[in-house]
């Protein structure tokens, strides 16, 4: 009995759920009034019927229908099909939406009345396979356009054109698949043309094929959250928009593009609003791209580019390029700012095997504060002279100016460089090669940095100071850590290996006046001719030097004459084994004597604990040498 | 317990085939002060030669555009009942309770009166009616 009483009352649930709608059906558009909404539907002078605001006029409607349909408010459904498209707008925003339904190509004006006092924010599901069709959106506020299974094809455009200029909400609804793909030649700017700004959204997947512009280009900024999109082709960038770029999470796949996968550009030059920062922020999500074009860029920033988490897989092959316009050469970048990269967090493996390419690259500075980042580069040195572009130049770049010539690099900033934490791994190999560089004051604060290079593997156009972190630098044909300033040293542990003489560990700017000193740290510094502190440097932490060999794999330790052991390092699996390693020049000392020049020797040793003139003894592999610890030269 | 599920079935499709919109019908408004239910089950309506077709599961109704002032869906059935308007037999009478003669249905009723308000008598249902 108790069970019968369930079943009715369940029965008659269903009943009263069931839903009632009035449609009146103009061509291929269809407007659903939900029966509870209509209301007095009222006929005027035989030629309009009202509904809810909405005025038909009645010569053009094709028949009234009552069925059981579902409405949901503030939606409008756009279904493609070859040749045709049909279009269902829900009864309470019927006054406020004005479709045109041509073909498959579908325009709506959404009316400026629209906004928080009257329907609020309309909802645009798209569907269907079309392979000409397109959906154009007006409107002068916010809207959300969902991708709910859709298969669009444009032969004259952009399929899917918002000439909205405020928030547009794209929502690639889950576990649905959408595809779009534009007409080569066309004069839209991207598969997805949006004049306002873009909010990617949803758990659903979408791939792009932009025939003629941009995959995604939005004239203000663009937001990506959940789902996943690919660009497979695009004549020009992946994604292209102004102000910013912010990527929270899900998936980005860039390939095949004719230009840089993400660029962000400034929206006005002069009068900028506050988001009109041209930034990148990656905060999550995966991103990979691969990028061919000569000096084309994965990310390229106007303002800064600002790493917090996610996962990037950046690959630039391209060579590099001379630009007239610029008057300078140009190279590829797996990340290049024109203002300050910041790498908080994330995992980034950076690749750019192209003449001049580079991992990072930024005019202002770069800063690292966590995450883990591989670069490796393979290029050598671009440069353009008397007209002629040397893509692989080989001779000496001494006398050409730096805006004629690109050397690959892992990581170049026009300021200062900073690294606070997080781990990197920088490898370059090509010709002129440098690891980590700046143009002005590098700092290491702390974090894992390591370096194998074939020119410097650290260098600084002014000052560095290493304050702490675990570093290993490896050159295989010049300076492991090169100052063209001062090079302070005050506390962390140092590897350092440096090519023969003139080449070295560490190697500050003596030639002008410049020094090395040392306040704490341990430090390992093996090449031709280490620099040392000067009398006048004020260097307080005692160092050591000797011509021992330093192999791979050797461990290397100093000891006191008491016996305790103050260091110990290991020398990297791969020194010597690439490239120019530790090879004296004749004249540059033999085996236990003194470093080139009277500098460091060939092996320079400095920790907390050692004593000013004190002996000591260095053991590398088997080999031993008696040492005596000085402060200064 | 497969009784219980195939009583639940069978019960359910018989309440969906009873079609219980919420309102049951859709109630037209002449200018005249008329109101006319048409069933809303089913209901298409159309638009040819200055009238309103409407077609629904218990019957057709047609209206002509110029006298129509609104619809709207109700809860009860209102007025003359569809099939009447379709062409049932009217007796119309002044407000005086003089007839003014016997019609094959209202629409010819309303087209050959004069203007005023009239009664109107069919199948023991009694409305007002008014004529432009």
């Amino acid at each position: 009995m108790r069970k019968s009483a369930a079943i009715i009352a369940m029965a008659l649930s269903v009943t009263a759920a069931m839903a009632q709608t009035l449609n009146v059906a103009v061509g291929n558009v269809t407007y659903a009034f939900p029966a509870a909404q209509a209301g007095d539907m009222t006929y005027t002078g035989a030629t309009t019927l009202t509904i809810l605001g909405r005025d038909f006029a009645i010569a053009e409607v094709d028949r009234i229908y009552v069925d059981a349909s579902e409405v949901k408010d503030n939606t409008v459904k756009v279904t493609m099909a070859e040749g045709q498209a049909k279009v269902t707008v829900a009864g309470n925003i019927a006054q406020y939406v004005t479709p045109t339904v041509t073909g498959a190509y579908v325009s709506i004006d959404q009316s400026s009345a629209v906004g928080d006092d009257t329907c609020g924010e309309i909802t645009y599901n798209l569907s269907g396979k079309a392979s000409d069709g397109q959906f154009t959106l007006g409107g002068s506020y916010k809207a959300t356009v969902e991708l709910n299974g859709l298969t669009l094809g444009c032969a004259t455009g952009a399929p899917i054109n918002i000439t909205n200029t405020k928030r547009i909400e794209m929502s690639v609804k889950k576990g649905t698949t959408n595809s779009l793909s534009d007409c080569a030649d066309g004069s839209q700017k991207g598969c997805i043309a949006c004049k306002g700004h873009l909010e990617l959204k949803g758990n659903g997947s979408l791939t792009i094929d932009a025939n003629t512009g941009h995959g995604i280009y939005a004239k203000e900024y663009i937001e990506m959250k959940n789902c996943t999109i690919e660009v497979l082709n695009a004549v020009k960038d992946g994604v292209n928009c102004n102000q910013y770029f912010l990527m929270e999470s899900g998936s980005l796949t860039i390939a095949n593009v004719g230009d840089d996968a993400v660029q962000v550009s400034f929206k006005d030059d002069t009068d900028r609003e506050a988001e009109d920062t041209g930034s990148i922020t990656i905060a999550g999500g995966t991103i990979t791209a691969t990028v061919e074009a000569t000096a084309a860029k994965c990310l390229k920033a106007d303002g800064c580019v600002t790493v917090t988490g996610g996962t990037l897989t950046l690959t630039t092959t391209g060579g590099g390029k001379w630009d007239a316009d610029d008057v300078k050469t140009k190279a590829s970048t797996c990340i290049s700012a024109d203002e300050n990269i910041t790498i908080d967090g994330g995992v980034l493996l950076l690749t750019s095997t192209g003449s001049g390419g580079k991992g990072m690259s930024c005019d202002g500075e770069f800063v690292m504060n966590g995450g883990d980042v591989t670069i490796s580069t393979s290029g050598g040195v671009f440069v353009y002279q008397n007209g002629v572009e040397y893509p692989n130049y080989t001779g000496s770049t001494d006398r050409i100016a730096s805006d004629y010539k690109s050397s690959a690099k892992g990581v170049k900033a026009d300021g200062n460089v900073t690294i606070n934490g997080g781990t990197i791994n920088v490898t370059t190999t090509g010709n002129g090669s440098e690891g980590i560089e700046s143009k002005a004051v590098l700092t290491i604060n702390d974090g894992t940095v390591v370096v194998n290079s074939r020119d410097d593997a650290i260098n600084s156009s002014s000052h560095m100071h290493i304050n702490g972190g675990d570093i290993t630098v490896v050159a295989t044909g010049n300076d492991g850590l090169d100052a063209n300033g001062n090079l302070y040293i005050s506390g962390g542990t140092i590897r350092a290996f440096g090519a023969g003489s003139p080449e070295c560990g560490l190697d500050a700017n003596e030639e002008q006046g410049y020094t090395v000193v040392i306040s704490g740290g341990e430090v390992l510094a093996v090449g031709g001719g280490n620099s040392v502190p000067s009398a006048s440097s004020g260097s307080t932490q005692p160092y050591v030097t000797t011509t021992l060999s330093a192999k791979a794999g050797n461990t290397v330790s100093i000891i006191s004459s008491g016996g305790t052991t103050l260091a110990t390092f290991t020398v990297p699996s791969n020194y010597g084994t690439s490239g120019t390693s530790y090879a004296r020049r004749p004249g540059g000392g033999g085996p236990g004597g003194g470093g080139p020049g009277g500098s460091g020797g060939g092996m320079l040793i400095t920790c907390p604990g050692l004593v000013s003139e004190q002996s000591y003894t260095v053991t590398s592999g088997t080999s031993t040498a008696t040492v005596t610890a000085r402060t200064t030269k | 317990m497969k009784r219980c599920f195939l009583a639940m079935m069978v019960l359910m499709g018989c309440v969906a085939t009873a079609a219980a919109y919420d309102y049951p019908y859709l109630t037209f408004s002449t200018q005249g002060g008329v109101t006319r239910s048409v069933a809303a089950e089913e209901l298409v309506i159309t638009f040819a030669d200055g009238k309103m077709i409407a077609h629904s599961a218990q019957g057709d109704l047609e209206l002509e555009l110029q006298a129509l002032d609104k619809m709207c869906f109700t809860t009860e059935q209102s007025g003359v009942s569809s099939a009447v308007a379709a062409g049932g037999v009217v007796r119309v009478f002044s407000m005086q309770g003089v007839e003014m003669g016997t019609y094959a249905s209202q629409s010819e009723a309303v087209s050959r009166l004069p203007q005023g308000i009239y009664i109107v008598k069919h199948d023991g249902s009694t409305l007002k009616l008014a004529v432009k």
